[in-house]
């Protein structure tokens, strides 16, 4: 084996260690899914999956910002607001010049930045638990979706129809993570990750907090309006009941993916790939045929196992210095170097 | 802030190019509730020199330096640097002002790496101002300036010791652009002697280039080194102000204590100790007192190859009732990870913990149920976190950890708790209007009696202190101290974690010293001489005998 590789694992479980785990249980996932669902390997079957989990892949990356920006951190009202973003188009954004692309994504990208900048300053001027404020938020957000929804289905402009189940859904979804890739280049990141892990460096150091958890707050709120774009073209109406249910379910991706809910260590890719567990979870245990009165207990009951596992092969402290993954990965980089 | 300056090719010093400023302090005040932490504090630092403010625990010295920090708003006062003054409303306006601070905690980011904890203040929102070039360039030069094993700027703060932490904290200060005025609020503690000393002569650097360098310190060894100026801080207000050529021990001594001779007397009485009778002992373990010879004690705590850390030897000790044991070392040199095995509050990761008994009983300390059994009380040194419930009052806090033993049909009695409070209250001179009130509206020492009083009414065996005088008033530090004396003439282990080498070298049996998580020196009294703090303090700083 050659020099590089190991020490390129290294650099990768640096970097990406956080979501090893769920990494992991993709993988098996994939081909479980793979083998006994080869439908989805074809490219139709693919891209009809994707449509269907894109919405919880962003809304799950739309909630990371505000986790990862520490003290409590976190978005409830971003799953409400894809709801409300498919009652808005579904409604009124649907027709004529209203209905253009360049009308409908300033919009929803815009109002996402509003519901952001709300949760960011009420959580960071009113120095308020994240949790309380936006649940507030969600429940606002799906009080407006429920007095905006025309009550059925609703009509959405063709294109956006035609988004779902094609490779510009994978475009656009591909698109919010490559900005968000290069987001993480920038300068604010660090300062996201500083402030996430401690607050009071972070401030003596003369960073701007309040800015800095603002900003997280609204790049979700942004992340989560393609989200509700996305989640628009899947179910080409709207829907004010569907978003609610995101929510909780965004939040386990997000901790399954590794980024620590105490704000400070993870990203946005861990919340990515979380997503895609719980998708294909779902599937198998569709696949399997478990019964629909089941399938609550029996995805819930997989989703803590996998959270146990997680806490414990990623734990930062306790018997091994720096947890097992970490030293293993630490061990062959160093035999890599040695050799 | 002058970019051709910041993106030319010169290296190092960054901060060497400042105009020399004096900053002039007037009647700077600030209170918190009732206490006056800082009281029209004047002073005028000269550009080019150093100064050392030195004053006890509480005289105001980090109230002075977080105001200048920008970190807390003065509610009085001004400061007026080069003839302009002042306003600091956040940290950021006094780094813009030119003002780079060390605070007293290490304040790091630990899931980043040391070059960005250097360069934490950058400024800049997509790119950062300085580019890594230069980041990486500057954080070197300035980090081997201050150390001759520097940690490397790739490296994740969390891999590092809490040393190098500390480097990167002074060196975030010293690359800071444009710093003129340099605070470092007891910043070289945990550094060792030859690191320290670097910085030091770093620092006397910067101030022969123009800058104001402000330390604050209250070890006199380190006041004596650095420093033109001596300012004294009691109680919030300036003492003095000592050249260094005047500066003495006893003078600076007098200047830092309240009424010196009296404190002076009352610490030695409390050193000398046990001439009280101990009431509080013999009223609470309700045992006759000195029933063991001191031949046998009548218990041992014994460390056997215990690891503090893996890169560490085992350590191995044997801690015996009747005597008061003091563990020291600088902080973070595993003294208080080996308490708290002693006390089974952590369970050490190789070796045991027994405790040996008079009869010949052994046990093993595994979990702390069985310390607590074993009548082991571990009173944490982070009062407001692991010691007190801050929302109930004093009586609850004294009283609810030995509720059970005075519970009928499982009901709390009120009136057993305030009897087994009274005689203990007495003793360790408590002083509250009523025991109904909350317990934070005690001072921190009144409050350190209170947490004393709740484990001595469970009648420990072995009492276990992590530095139990911290931000605690003299007074009541003396009576503290009588207090531990009295536990360990009632044949009772005493052990405790102390920052201040006075306090262990005054009151100590036995001085325990660590450094890097190992025993460096064991060290007893002989007879009535105390143990000399030059041996401890070698020993604390590696130097062995």
């Amino acid at each position: 084996m050659t020099v590089w590789l190991p020490r390129f694992g290294w650099f990768l479980f640096r970097r990406y260690g956080y979501a090893a785990f769920a990494t992991f249980v993709f993988v098996g996932l994939l081909i479980a899914n793979a083998v006994l669902d080869p439908v989805l390997a074809t490219s139709t079957g693919f891209l009809d999956a994707f449509s269907t989990f894109a919405p919880l892949v962003l809304l799950a990356a739309a909630v990371t910002p505000s986790v990862l920006s520490g003290h409590g951190g976190i978005d409830l009202s971003l799953g409400p607001f894809a709801g409300f973003c498919t009652v808005l188009i579904g409604t009124y954004l649907n027709t004529g010049v209203l209905g253009q692309a360049y009308v409908v994504v300033p919009v929803v990208l815009g109002m996402g930045l509003v519901l952001g900048l709300v949760n960011g300053v009420i959580v960071t001027i009113g120095r308020l638990q994240p949790i309380v404020v936006t649940l507030g938020t969600y429940l606002i957000v799906t009080g407006l979706a429920d007095h905006y929804s025309p009550g059925s289905g609703g009509t959405v402009p063709g294109w956006i129809s035609a988004i779902s189940g094609s490779w510009s859904d994978v475009g656009i979804a591909g698109g919010a993570v490559v900005a968000w890739l290069a987001l993480t280049r920038t300068h604010y990141y660090r300062w996201l990750l500083a402030v996430g892990r401690d607050d009071r460096t972070a401030y003596a150091s003369g960073m701007s907090v309040a800015a800095i958890r603002t900003t997280a707050y609204v790049i979700g709120g942004m992340l989560a309006g393609v989200a509700g774009l996305l989640l628009t073209a899947l179910i080409s109406g709207s829907d004010s009941t569907v978003g609610p249910n995101y929510t909780l379910t965004s939040i386990a991706a997000v901790a399954l993916g590794g980024t620590s809910l105490a704000g400070g260590a993870g990203g946005l890719l861990g919340s990515v790939v979380g997503a895609l567990d719980i998708f294909f979870i779902e599937n198998l245990l569709t696949l399997a045929n478990v019964p629909i009165f089941s399938l609550s207990l029996a995805y819930g009951s997989i989703l803590v196992v996998a959270m146990v596992i997680n806490g414990v092969v990623g734990r930062q402290s306790g018997r091994l210095p720096h947890g097992l993954l970490r030293t293993t990965a630490q061990f062959v980089a160093d035999v890599g170097d040695a050799t | 802030m002058n970019k051709t300056a910041d993106h030319a090719g010169i290296p190092v010093p960054v901060g060497a190019d400042v105009e020399p400023l004096e900053v002039r302090i007037g009647s700077l005040s600030k209170s918190f509730g009732a206490t006056r932490a800082l009281r029209d504090f004047s002073f005028t630092f000269g550009a080019g020199s150093s100064y050392v403010l030195a004053g006890e625990n509480g005289s105001g010295k980090s109230t002075f330096v977080k105001i200048l920090a920008g970190v807390l708003p003065p509610d009085r006062g001004s400061i007026v640097i080069g003839g302009k003054p002042l306003r600091l409303f956040s940290p950021r306006s006094a780094i813009d002002a030119g003002i780079a601070t060390c605070f007293q905690e290490v304040l790091v980011e630990d899931n980043l790496s040391v070059l960005d904890n250097i360069f934490l203040s950058d400024r800049g929102w997509l790119r950062q101002r300085t580019p890594t070039a230069r980041r990486v360039e500057v954080a070197e030069a300035v980090l081997s300036s201050l150390s001759s094993n520097p940690p490397r700027v790739g490296q994740r703060v969390d891999e590092l010791g809490l040393a190098e932490r500390q480097l990167v904290v002074i060196a975030r200060a010293l690359c800071q652009q444009g710093a003129r005025v340099f605070l470092l609020d007891e910043s070289t503690a945990a550094l060792d002697q030859s690191d320290s000393e670097r910085a030091l002569a770093v620092f006397a650097e910067r101030a022969a280039a123009g800058a104001v360098v402000i330390f604050t310190s209250h070890r006199l060894e380190e006041v004596e080194r650095i420093g033109d100026q001596i300012v004294v801080l009691r109680n919030g207000q300036m003492s003095g102000i000592l050249e260094r050529a005047e500066l003495t021990e006893p003078r600076l001594l007098e200047l830092m204590s309240e009424g010196a001779d009296t404190a002076t007397a009352r610490r030695q009485a409390a050193f000398s100790g046990g001439a009280i009778a101990s009431t509080a002992v013999a009223t609470t373990s309700g045992k006759p007192v000195g029933e063991s010879s001191p031949a046998r004690p009548r218990l041992v705590l014994a460390l056997r190859a215990v690891s503090v850390d893996v890169s560490a030897p085992t350590v191995d000790l044997e801690i015996v009732s009747g005597e008061v044991t003091g563990l020291a070392g600088l902080d973070g040199h595993g003294q208080a990870t080996l308490l708290r095995y002693l006390g089974g509050v952590q369970r050490p990761l190789v070796g045991r913990v027994e405790v040996l008994r008079h009869g010949g009983s052994v046990a093993v300390l595994g979990r702390h149920r069985q310390a607590v059994a074993a009548g082991i009380v571990y009173i944490p040194r982070d009062r407001k976190t692991q010691g007190i419930f801050p929302t109930l009052s004093i009586l609850d806090n004294f009283g609810l950890p030995t509720a059970g033993h005075r519970s009928r049909f499982g009901l709390l009695g009120t009136g057993r708790t305030r009897a087994a409070f009274r005689p203990l209250a007495e003793r360790l001179a408590v002083r509250s209007p009523s025991w109904r009130a909350a317990i934070t509206s005690l001072s921190g020492g009144n409050q350190q009696k209170v947490l004393i009083a709740r484990w001595l009414a469970a009648h420990p065996e072995a009492v276990l202190l992590d530095d139990p005088t911290r931000g605690v008033d003299i007074t009541t530090k003396a009576d503290l101290y009588a207090l531990l004396r009295e536990l360990a003439l009632a044949e009772r282990a005493v052990v405790m974690v102390s920052t201040e080498l006075e306090e262990l070298v005054g009151l100590c049996d036995r001085i325990i010293v660590m450094h890097r998580f190992a025993v460096a020196a064991d060290l007893r009294r002989e007879g009535l001489a105390p143990i000399r703090r030059e041996e401890v303090l070698a020993a604390m700083f590696g130097h062995r005998r």
